[in-house]
């Protein structure tokens, strides 16, 4: 003679309905266990401090930005010292005639030259 | 991290918390595994302190394999009850060992029935069941209770015990077979009426 498989079922749904309850002695230990052996939580270090110019720099968007920055206001006062044919051609194009009287860099010649009428 | 914000994370993720020293971690992973190892130990066994011995044994195993835990190969859960499976098989061997030496000056048979039936006789439902458990071959043993008590798949017992899906129906039909022939007879003593 064998158990009923429906008995063999309530017995099994009784034994799911009352598990061995964990103690708080248990609990303790085993979390004790973990705590021991649980790696040390990695160290937040704060990030040295930089230089102005680096601030500066990476404020206007990093090395490259400034080397291109710089190569433009070198090229700006290239053109504006040399003042090529082609820029003042262009400029006149535009309109800006007052370019053309408008002497930012004056010349030496009446420092070098004598007055005769003395 | 709160532990409020904990809760719906899954097991690998409190993990991984957990190696990275979140103690908040560790305290969500031991109340939400070390019962369930427990329960599961104890169904094993049918000796509360050596479930607790051999739950906690297995979730240290885990605390130090969490750092090199390979995420997304196996689950934290089904890894446990592995871990818990297999060291509470090798306690069952040793007592079984432990037995067979004492027995050697002992004049009772070794057979595991007469213990069960003289147990049912005192014991309440529960208690005879937990007994006719412990007298199931291991393999069975484990089975029935992941399948019938812990309530697991047959597929994810399978992949705790290491073997085939139908390997492990086999295992649970076998042990649910012999459970019905160790509690034969015994429906007065469970509670139940015997109708035949």
């Amino acid at each position: 003679m064998t158990l009923h498989d429906d008995t063999l079922e309530d017995l099994f749904r009784a034994a799911r309905a009352t598990p061995p309850v964990a103690d708080s002695a248990f609990l303790a230990r085993v979390l004790g266990d973990a705590l021991a052996a649980q790696p040390a939580a990695p160290q937040v270090r704060p990030a040295p401090q930089r230089g102005l110019w680096t601030r500066i720099a990476a404020a206007l968007g990093g090395a490259v930005a400034v080397a291109g920055l710089g190569t433009a206001a070198m090229a700006g006062l290239v053109i504006g010292y040399v003042q090529p044919e082609p820029m003042l051609t262009l400029a006149g194009s535009f309109g800006m005639q007052s370019a053309q009287s408008l002497d930012l860099f004056p010349g030496v010649d009446g420092l070098l030259t004598e007055d005769l009428m003395q | 991290m709160p532990r409020d914000m904990l809760a719906p994370l899954s097991d690998e993720a409190l993990l991984v918390l957990y190696a990275n020293g979140d103690p908040a971690a560790a305290r969500a992973l031991t109340l939400r595994l070390a019962p369930r190892a427990m329960a599961h130990a104890a169904r094993m066994l049918g000796d509360r302190a050596e479930a607790e011995d051999v739950a906690q044994e297995a979730l240290l195993r885990l605390w130090r394999i969490a750092p090199d835990w390979r995420q997304g190969e196996a689950q934290v859960s089904t890894w446990l009850y592995r871990v818990v499976g297999n060291l509470a098989t090798d306690r069952l061997r040793a007592r079984k060992r432990r037995r067979a030496d004492a027995l050697d000056d002992a004049p009772e048979p070794a057979d595991d029935a007469p213990g069960v039936v003289a147990a049912m006789i005192e014991a309440d439902r529960m208690a005879a069941l937990q007994t006719a458990l412990t007298a199931l071959p291991d393999r069975q043993r484990q089975a029935v209770v992941l399948r019938h008590i812990e309530g697991l798949a047959n597929p994810e017992i399978a992949r705790i015990m290491e073997i085939g899906v139908e390997a492990v129906e086999s295992l649970t039909a076998r042990g649910k077979r012999a459970l019905a022939a160790l509690l034969a007879g015994r429906r007065a003593d469970l509670g139940y009426e015997d109708a035949e």
